[in-house]
């Protein structure tokens, strides 16, 4: 079964995405800060990373870009950003870094991120 | 540091949605996972008032998101990319997302007039936010079964596109509060009847106008159906 990174700050919301994604039966890690999704991704490999953007100690850009510096454990994960940040400027770096893909937490409901979730686990390496 | 003392000074607005985003969604959310994924069976009073935190979380963000375009748009923030843009294609797409956001359940027949038009000069997303704000006010006051007619008008120097719908119509005291900030009408197009936020048509206008086109709506009175049209420059 998948493994997913889950990395969101809000206490409320990372356990709604873990609940969510456990009852579909994937294999569900959490991080509540940048700093340790980072060390998350450097000593575990994951199908798929849900990734803020806004965070504490790192955000969510600069996630992306340490990982292109220096690649997770699992070099070709797949990340898409799971946010509420919706700025052309800041969707593009993203998409430059690497994201695979980005979506707006408010406008989607839960079974449309599970479609997504499932969308992108489908075209991961 | 993209979230920096500077960033925060120049993107306040936008960080304080941010913020509110935040828990909206963790409201909407819950409400939605105990009305998907309740493990027990749910009363029906229980549903209604469920149901109802979820509309009015959705609303809260609708509220959320135009207040934060108002914001980018009054201070010039926003950018307008104008382009050669194929008006028929995105209305096409538009109509899509309208209608199966919207208008499944309600059973509206839309229609396209489609004819041989020029390109017009436009943002393509400002563009397709202006018509989906149109399309899914025709669909919200339309009655079941109602329909909306897509036509177009050319004169060679703009492209006018026409939305028709048959629903409720707009007094004419009330066309000249229509594309106002929370302009409050007495009989129809209201936020609190509606579920609207009132700064649909408002941003609608701002958008259109920053492409250079302009915005009207006609109507014959109340009973009587509402058009409303969007003119745009022929790309040269």
């Amino acid at each position: 079964m998948a493994k997913i990174l889950i990395v969101e700050d809000d206490q409320f919301l990372r356990e709604f995405y873990q609940e969510l994604l456990t009852e579909e039966g994937y294999l569900i890690d959490a991080a509540a800060d940048g700093e340790v999704a980072l060390s998350k991704l450097k000593d575990n490999e994951y199908d798929l990373v849900l990734l803020d953007i806004m965070l504490p100690k790192k955000d969510g850009v600069q996630i992306l870009r340490d990982l292109k510096a220096t690649p997770a454990k699992k070099a070709n994960v797949t990340i898409v950003v799971l946010t509420n940040l919706g700025q052309d400027a800041v969707i593009k770096e993203c998409f430059d870094l690497g994201a695979e893909g980005y979506l707006i937490k408010s406008a989607m409901n839960p079974d449309q991120v599970l479609q997504e979730v499932k969308s992108y686990l489908q075209k991961t390496p | 540091m993209p979230f920096d003392e500077e960033y925060l000074k120049d993107n306040f607005v936008s960080v304080v949605a941010h913020e509110l985003r935040t828990p909206i969604t963790a409201i909407r959310s819950y409400a939605w996972m105990a009305l998907h994924k309740s493990d027990v069976p749910l009363s029906q009073k229980l549903e209604k008032y469920l149901i109802r935190i979820f509309i009015s979380s959705e609303r809260l963000i609708n509220l959320v998101n135009s207040m934060l375009n108002i914001s980018r748009i009054e201070s010039g923030k926003i950018e307008i990319h104008l382009e050669r843009v194929d008006i028929i294609s995105i209305l096409k797409d538009t109509i899509d997302e309208a209608y199966y956001s919207k208008s499944t359940e309600k059973q509206i027949n839309i229609s396209l007039l489609e004819q041989p038009l020029p390109k017009v000069l436009a943002d393509p997303e400002k563009l397709r936010e202006v018509l989906l704000n149109i399309l899914v006010n025709a669909i919200k006051f339309s009655s079941n079964r109602g329909k909306i007619t897509v036509s177009f008008f050319t004169d060679g120097n703009v492209i006018e596109v026409s939305i028709k719908d048959e629903g409720p119509g707009i007094s004419r005291e009330d066309l000249s509060k229509l594309f106002k900030k929370f302009g409050k009408l007495d009989n129809s197009y209201t936020a609190a009847t509606s579920g609207g936020t009132g700064l649909g048509l408002y941003i609608s206008k701002s958008l259109t106008e920053k492409m250079n086109g302009k915005i009207w709506a006609v109507s014959e009175g109340l009973g009587q159906g509402a058009t409303f049209v969007l003119s745009l420059p022929i790309a040269k």
